[in-house]
């Protein structure tokens, strides 16, 4: 893409000087040559080693209350869905290449953080193995969540995709298989992470032996994908405080010392030239207290020119509401009923290509269905009530270099 | 002044041109054999059973309106969908986009210097330097 600029300021350049320049043969046969010299010289660029590309986004959203749908509040926020990302791909040979990528998030004081980093190596029998850190491939959208470009929302469905990790450390081994006019991928990983940012309940430790396996069929218009990941969740440990009722200091929730869980996904994509559909399901399942949860979301669009329009219905629910009744102890037993919710999420919005790279979006989404639970978002200030429901506007750009 | 209408009046006429019927190019070391569904896969950077990937694609930049007229034809994609497809390779790791040049001459003459060059342009177009491998 930077050799296209170039070559286009080179040849914009030529142009340019050719306008003023006499109309000698002299100067055209100069001009020539200088053309052919360019044309010699882009093609011996060949063969590029290194590859350096971009993406971001800016986005504006308001919320009529202060619920906390996507981290919006009533004041409005820049800062909840923008970000700036950089990938450098080094590839010293064929067979071998490594990649960095990192993204800023306006959601978290734009601190830049490594979201993958690793080297690839592609055997003769075309299995690409890679090791390092990688995005985790839990749901469909989850390895190109921050690429907001290639999502026709102006954001993914928090429903589903308001996971607590969206990297992890290991190796995957990639294998695509050639049908008659369709391809079948699969994706083997192995890996473990520290979860930085806390989970929607404010614990932070680890996810561990994660093993998951991706499989995806794709032709011109269908993709159709299935996912399995296992790991084991560990040392998660809550704050601790102190409350008159127990004379000794207590968490908040009890902390998890190990636990198994599982994550499975089935997702389907269709896209011709004027329809777009897209539907996911996915399951949640932590063993314990913490919260298993269904979720799913399904968008259609229709693209008229450069403008699409969709709607999308998600929801998000949890599964195992008993098992938060049957803990001991009181205090905890009360605040895991902040584990315990349900939404139904309602979207109306556009995208609009401005240009190839650029595209803008329009969103509302309107989140209500809470059954009383707090919907899966931050628990309300003491003294305030819980909201139940919210309505989310939102105006983005998104943008790849 | 003058001068600089008659530069825009030529770039319009060539563009004009490209409406004309578009040819999948390569050098003339490359077997023959090209089929559609070889042709939508490479320009997609995709496994192929006319190559073993070894094949290096030459596209032109989204200001050519080639590139539209080509893609309509072969990957059945727009400008947009066609960058989103990219996007998502690159960014998820499967693939490279493949080198973005300006104008006709500039595939020619990197096909021309290099034995797996694989490009379109217009039938018009076409001279020794290249040959043609599949007609959309």
């Amino acid at each position: 893409m930077k050799k296209t600029i170039i070559t286009t300021a080179v040849l914009a350049s030529l142009a340019c000087s050719a306008a003023y320049a006499s109309e000698t043969s002299d100067d055209i046969a100069q001009l020539q040559q200088q053309v052919n010299s360019l044309n010699s010289l882009i093609a011996n660029m060949t063969n590029d080693s290194i590859h350096v590309s971009g993406f971001a986004s800016g986005a504006y959203g308001i919320s009529n209350n202060d619920a906390g749908y996507a981290g919006y509040d009533s004041d409005g926020s820049f800062h909840e869905d923008s970000l700036f990302g950089v990938q450098a791909t080094f590839k010293p040979s064929k067979k071998l290449e490594a990649t960095i990528q990192m993204v800023a998030k306006g959601a978290q004081g734009w601190t830049p953080e490594i979201t993958a980093a690793y080297l690839g190596y592609t055997f003769d029998n075309d299995i690409k193995l890679r090791a390092g850190k990688l995005r985790l491939p839990l749901f469909m959208l989850s390895d190109y969540l921050d690429l907001g470009y290639a999502q026709p929302w102006a954001r993914s469905p928090e429903e589903v995709y308001g996971v607590p990790i969206t990297s992890f450390t290991g190796l995957d081994a990639n294998y695509e298989l050639e049908l008659d006019d369709s391809y079948v991928n699969f994706q083997l990983f192995f890996g473990s992470e520290e979860m930085s940012e806390q989970t929607s309940a404010g614990g932070s430790g680890s996810v561990d032996d994660m093993i998951g396996l991706v499989t995806t069929w794709n032709d011109d218009y269908w993709t159709v994908r299935g996912s399995y990941t296992i790991a084991t969740i560990k040392d998660i440990n809550f704050a601790t405080i102190t409350h008159p009722s127990y004379p000794e200091p207590i968490t908040v929730l009890p902390n998890i010392d190990s636990e198994s869980a599982s994550y499975a996904s089935f997702g389907v994509r269709y896209e011709n030239e004027n329809w777009l559909l897209m539907a996911e399901a996915t399951q949640t399942r932590i063993d314990g207290y913490y919260s298993d949860s269904n979720a799913g979301y399904v968008t259609l669009g229709y693209h008229i020119n450069q403008v699409m329009p969709y709607v999308s219905l998600a929801q998000l629910e949890t599964v195992d509401n008993t098992e938060r009744d049957s803990l001991q102890n009181e205090f905890q037993r009360g605040n895991a009923q902040a584990l315990t919710y349900e939404r139904k999420s309602y979207s109306v919005g556009a995208r609009w290509d401005i240009q190839p790279g650029l595209a803008m979006k329009f969103d509302v989404t309107h989140s209500t269905n809470f059954d009383g639970t707090n919907g899966g978002l931050p628990v309300a200030p003491e003294g305030t009530p819980q909201e139940d429901s919210t309505t989310v506007f939102t105006i983005k750009v998104d943008a790849t270099f | 002044m003058y001068k600089k209408i008659t530069v825009l009046l030529l770039g319009a006429i060539f563009s004009f041109s490209a409406l004309a019927d578009i040819v999948v190019v390569g050098n003339p070391a490359l077997p023959d054999g090209l089929t559609k569904k070889d042709a939508k896969k490479i320009f997609l950077g995709k496994k192929n059973k006319f190559t073993q990937g070894d094949l290096y694609v030459i596209e032109l930049s989204s200001t050519n309106p080639m590139k539209t007229t080509f893609h309509q034809k072969v990957t059945k994609k727009s400008l947009a969908q066609l960058e989103s497809y990219w996007s998502k390779q690159l960014f998820t790791g499967k693939a490279t986009p493949p080198l973005e040049v300006a104008d006709v001459n500039t595939v020619k003459a990197t096909i021309a210097q290099n034995p797996n060059g694989i490009g379109y342009i217009d039938e018009s177009d076409v001279d020794s330097s290249v040959k043609i491998l599949f007609k959309p």
